[in-house]
């Protein structure tokens, strides 16, 4: 026996000491992804909302209107980050950040290339409001993919967001076309704005 | 096969160390919310502190935020084996 092990506890203890391992690593995730993510998550609900109402009436400006309110999201997200009272503070390691450049850094790569930019300025307006609706539903349901991924980590809740709002996004495209955006604006953006809400009165 | 870990059984240390591990590598938590979370006193906090950081379990950095001094911890490539492999040696003993 080296000078760093112990006699065996019976499997009793063992047992207490696993369910007290599990239970303090569940706590930690779940208080720390709390801490920030409420606010964060209210804030990009605000701004799916902003931006959908007003493409549902003015689609022809979304590359305007995107541009302006992620960069709004984006500055506010490191914003909060940074400044918001926490109740947990903790120091993100830069991947966090590069995550997220990565992942929309991919959705925006592909819609760039996949969409015939040059086809749609001389498209009918139905033509042009249906790739719309189709860019709509793709950047919108990309961070939800990875809510659900980093949920399997994070906890649960994130895992259902995810779902909840992609299934939301799914049915109002197929269903809802002519009302898409303003689908999109209560649904998606609505979800992100209670789901937040609920972050910051039940996970402290 | 697996040992157990002489300074990580205690109980309050494997509560510290499991919150470390929690997070991802390279991520710190700060002091005062460590002991928030755990329900531990300052003084009991940092007892435990030093003596996994004496053992390089655990990396303290003490530094200042907004011109407040902050102390950050975070759980060492070492701490984080070290913790696997105390945690598999109680799966081992569940086991038998």
């Amino acid at each position: 026996m080296t000078e760093e092990t112990l006699p065996a506890p019976s499997r009793d203890e063992a047992h207490a000491a696993l369910a007290a391992v599990s239970q303090t690593i569940a706590d930690t995730r779940r208080i720390v992804a709390s801490s920030v993510s409420g606010p964060i998550i209210i804030l990009w609900g605000c701004i799916w909302m902003t931006a959908d109402i007003v493409l549902q009436y003015r689609p022809e400006l979304m590359g305007q209107v995107w541009g302006v309110l992620d960069f709004v999201g984006g500055f506010g997200s490191w914003y909060l980050a940074v400044h918001y009272k926490q109740d947990v503070k903790i120091r993100r390691n830069w991947r966090f950040g590069v995550f997220w450049l990565v992942l929309f850094g991919f959705g925006g790569l592909w819609v760039y290339l996949l969409v015939p930019w040059n086809l749609l300025e001389s498209a009918p307006a139905q033509e042009s409001f249906a790739m719309m609706r189709k860019i709509e539903a793709f950047s919108h349901t990309l961070p939800m993919f990875a809510y659900v991924i980093g949920g399997l980590w994070m906890g649960r809740f994130f895992v259902w967001l995810g779902l909840l709002v992609t299934a939301l996004i799914v049915a109002g495209y197929l269903w809802m076309p002519d009302h898409f955006c303003l689908w999109l604006a209560f649904t998606g953006g609505g979800s992100l704005i209670i789901g937040g809400l609920f972050i910051r009165k039940f996970w402290k | 096969m697996p040992e157990l870990d002489k300074l990580i059984h205690a109980p309050a240390r494997l509560k510290i160390m499991a919150a470390l591990v929690a997070l991802a590598a390279g991520e710190q938590l700060d002091f005062s919310s460590l002991g928030k979370m755990l329900a531990l006193t300052d003084g009991n906090l940092g007892a435990h502190l030093q003596t996994l950081e004496e053992a390089g379990y655990v990396k303290i950095e003490k530094t200042f935020v907004a011109r407040k001094p902050r102390t950050f911890v975070r759980a060492s490539a070492r701490g984080r084996g070290r913790f696997e492999e105390h945690v598999e040696a109680l799966r081992k003993i569940c086991q038998v």
